[in-house]
């Protein structure tokens, strides 16, 4: 019966094959004609052709041409990785006529030429192999078609640094709602710690609260402060997210920001806004310019006194207060969890965390900053007194195998001689070195502001990276023991102060944000862009897009572009009103299913239930991983587009000479 | 007269493929120049004449035949800058190489011989003579004893430390 049926199939079935050169990267070690030929004798092939690029415009015409020519009703291309050509090539299937899933590729270039550049015979056979297998599953293939799906208009963006910041005003000027989810009191984030910044001297604070302001006023964007996103279920249109609104035991809607909770307050504790060097109270607000500016209840130091609460005029202060969680309904989400600094303390030659006068790029923004811990007044930490020799020495944590970090953090040459203009300009007589391997002046105005710190400012760049930093026990100088790679020479370099440049990490939540939107990272840990190229902020993960430093280390003008090219992608599918979702999901047969709820259990993604003894699939949520269908004892689960039957039939033709 | 000669100097890829195809020797060409070895070698602190960044950039480039040259032997091999190199180029195991393949070449440096010589022969790196044996009674210390030559011989006649003998030459 089965056999008769599928022999029914073969007589149906009109194959057209096609084998890709693509240029030499395969017909330099494939014998594509040799594939070709030996395809043509295949059952149910009619057509069977080579060409140099099959992707190009002509090899789809080439395809169209023939669909039409040779009613050809399915299709294989033997090429590269489906990653990237499938959707090329279902479309030109489509465009002639033909069910888009009617069409198979075999992979002749990952699989094949790439891997087995040095046997060319071989290659071949196993491509002739491929193309079996692929012709074998073409004939089992049956039209599916796409379900469309509606696209809520609300966008979720995770992070309110710049880049966040940046995402959701575009988003929220193209007129969609936006839910900005910032885990800390304020939005911010790091550039609201900078002092000035490279190359154009700008005060970061003077061009970053008005868009923080903006950001908090826009009528379609909601800021979510001090909350965390705690889960993410759904798809692409249709994610629903859970959101933990943290307990501040401040009522955000009573709260005027007036500063006297925080006069009366007792506690003092290190400010981590200010890298720990100032002090802040057990309520608090991260800095002065802080969105929203309400105040907020450090849990783990308040002591519950109830100082604050007495003083407090509008009755804000409310001790029982609860963490609260919204549920929203999201179409697109928007990544923008930014980056943490390299811990100095992992690199224990430089002696940051025992000497008192090593110190870190970010600790000398704070200092140097008019808002800062001292006024902005940069000064030794062990005695108070302005320096007079500083040295920076760069790359700290970056293209250091050591600590695993192997890639350039790209902010760090121009932050430090950003920051030793600064202290030039307010101590010109000041002796000011920059330890270097190479300067990365990349950007716009940034080579130009390396000269002018040179020329200008006479700060002395010594090329070679420092072996070791130690202290004068006497005076607490920190000594750099560096060589000259110039002059071949070694030199020791005292110094008043010596400023680690550290570099660029992904945030240290990255773990869990990866899970919560099942992302990919790159091998140097940050999260993976779709393709490096073509799709730089998308993610494998339809609906969820990628902005600033999460991506990769960044510079504000670069953060701020990808944001807007985040935000200008996430609300494609908005602005469209509905997407195509694939059509590869589990369904079952009922007459196999015998209720032995396996499925049900073996799904990640909660999809399967047991209805009067048999499995149901939310197909509107199943991710087509095949678990189920791999899991399930007699057959009934399948996966559309990958069952049983295509498998084997592929499995059969690997094993069947012809 | 001072006759002007040109101070163009050949570069040349054959050194650096003999020093890759060493045990040890494969991460040279990653190394980047940075200096943090140089700056945290102790022999560098006292001999200027030996840098094993200069020495991996001479035989990266070819431009010195290191091989011919001492600087290499002077490392103490105390592997401090393997522990702080960046490109984790490890420069003591890259200049262990490069001894390898001078030794292989014969270009054991005359001093260096004389140490092999020693053990071959002593079974010890230098001899112990009375004299020393008199400042370790005054200390309270035992006398060292001779090695048994023979047994000496048939342990190194197992190994292939004898072809050092004749300079390493094969």
């Amino acid at each position: 019966m089965a056999e008769k049926k599928k022999k029914a199939e073969d007589k149906e079935s009109k194959i057209g094959v096609y084998i890709c050169h693509c240029g030499i990267n395969i017909a330099g070690v494939v014998d594509c004609k040799d594939v070709a030929e030996y395809s043509s004798k295949l059952g149910n092939v009619v057509v069977s052709k080579e060409y140099q690029y099959m992707c190009s415009d002509p090899g789809q015409k080439l395809i169209r041409d023939d669909i039409k020519e040779h009613n050809l009703n399915r299709v294989v291309v033997a090429a590269c990785s489906p990653r990237m050509h499938e959707p090329t090539f279902r479309k030109a299937v489509e465009e002639a006529g033909l069910n888009p899933f009617l069409f198979e590729q075999a992979n002749i270039r990952e699989h094949d030429s790439w891997v087995h550049m040095k046997q060319p015979k071989e290659a071949t056979e196993k491509a002739k192999d491929l193309v079996r297998m692929a012709v074998a599953r073409a004939k089992q293939l049956t039209p599916q078609e796409r379900p469309k799906v509606k696209v809520t208009e609300s966008a979720l963006v995770i992070g309110g640094g710049v880049a966040g910041i940046q995402s959701s005003l575009d988003l929220a000027d193209m007129g969609f709602k936006v839910y900005l989810v910032e885990k800390t009191p304020s939005l911010g984030g790091k550039m609201a710690q900078l002092d000035k910044t490279f190359p154009t001297m700008d005060c970061s604070a003077c061009i970053l609260t008005p868009k923080m302001v903006d950001a908090s006023r826009h009528p379609n964007i909601e800021v979510l402060s001090y909350s965390e996103v705690k889960e993410v279920d759904g798809y692409i249109g249709n994610f629903r997210v859970k959101i933990e609104k943290k307990a501040r035991q401040v009522l955000e809607d009573k709260c005027t920001g007036c500063g006297l909770c925080s006069e009366a307050c007792p506690v003092e504790v290190p400010n981590d806004f200010d890298e720990n060097m100032g002090v802040r109270k057990a309520i608090y607000v991260p800095f002065p310019q802080a969105v929203p500016l309400i105040y907020t209840i450090d849990d783990e130091t308040c002591l519950g006194c109830g100082m604050c609460q007495a003083v407090c005029g509008p009755e804000a202060i409310d001790y029982e207060q609860k963490p609260e969680t919204l549920e929203l309904e999201i179409g697109t989400i928007v990544v923008a969890t930014g980056f943490d600094l390299f811990d100095a303390k992992r690199k224990p030659e430089y002696g940051y965390g025992r000497y008192e006068n090593v110190i870190t790029g970010m600790e000398f923004e704070r200092l140097i900053n008019a808002s800062g811990p001292t006024g902005g007044k940069v000064v030794r930490p062990s005695d108070g007194k302005e320096p007079h020799r500083i040295g920076f020495t760069l790359c700290v944590g970056s293209r250091d195998a050591r600590v695993g970090n192997n890639y350039c953090s790209r902010v760090c040459c121009m932050y430090s001689i950003k920051n030793a203009i600064l202290y030039k300009e307010k101590h010109p007589d000041a002796d000011v070195y920059v330890f270097y391997m190479d300067i990365r002046a990349f950007g716009k105005g940034y080579e130009e502001f390396y000269r002018k710190a040179q020329e200008v400012h006479e700060i002395k760049f010594i090329r070679g990276r420092p072996g070791e930093i130690f202290e004068d026990t006497r005076t607490k100088n920190p000594v750099v023991r560096v060589e000259d790679t110039l002059l071949a020479e070694p030199l020791e370099v005292e110094l008043d102060l010596a400023v680690l440049a550290t570099g660029i990490e992904p945030s240290r939540d990255s773990d869990k944000v990866q899970k919560l939107l099942r992302l990919s990272r790159t091998a140097d840990n940050f999260f993976a862009e779709a393709h490096p190229k073509l799709r730089p902020v998308d993610t494998l993960n339809d609906g969820v897009y990628l902005a600033g430093t999460c991506q990769g280390p960044k510079d504000i003008p670069d953060t701020v572009s990808q944001a807007s090219a985040a935000a200008a992608r996430a609300a494609i599918p908005m602005a469209k009103g509905e997407v195509e979702t694939e059509p590869i999901v589990a369904y079952v047969d009922k007459e196999k299913c015998i209720g032995c709820r396996i499925c049900e259990r073996t799904c990640d993604f909660n999809v399967i239930k047991i209805v009067d003894r048999k499995a149901e699939v939310n197909e509107a949520i199943c991710k087509g991983c095949g678990a189920c269908a791999a899991a399930c004892p007699t057959g009934a689960m399948q996966i559309r587009h990958y069952t049983d039957e295509q498998i084997f039939s592929q499995i059969e033709a690997a094993f069947k000479e012809v | 007269m001072e006759v002007l000669q040109r101070t163009y100097r050949k570069v040349s890829g054959d050194l650096i493929k003999k020093i890759k195809a060493e045990p040890g020797g494969e991460a040279i060409s990653r190394c980047y120049q940075c200096g943090t070895c140089a700056a945290s070698c102790i022999v560098h602190t006292y001999r200027k004449d030996f840098n094993p960044r200069l020495i991996i950039r001479k035989a990266v480039l070819g431009v010195e035949n290191v091989l011919d040259s001492i600087e290499p032997w002077y490392c103490a091999v105390c592997y401090l800058c393997n522990e702080r190199c960046p490109r984790d180029v490890k420069p003591a195991t890259i200049l262990m190489a490069i001894k390898n393949v001078a030794a292989k070449e014969g270009k054991i440096p005359p001093a260096f011989k004389v140490i092999n010589e020693n053990v071959l022969e002593i079974g010890r790196l230098f001899d112990i003579d009375e004299f020393t044996n008199f400042l370790r009674e005054d200390l309270g210390l035992p006398a060292i004893e001779s090695i048994d030559r023979e047994e000496i011989n048939k342990l190194i006649s197992g190994t292939r430390f004898e072809k050092l003998k004749e300079g390493g030459k094969r």
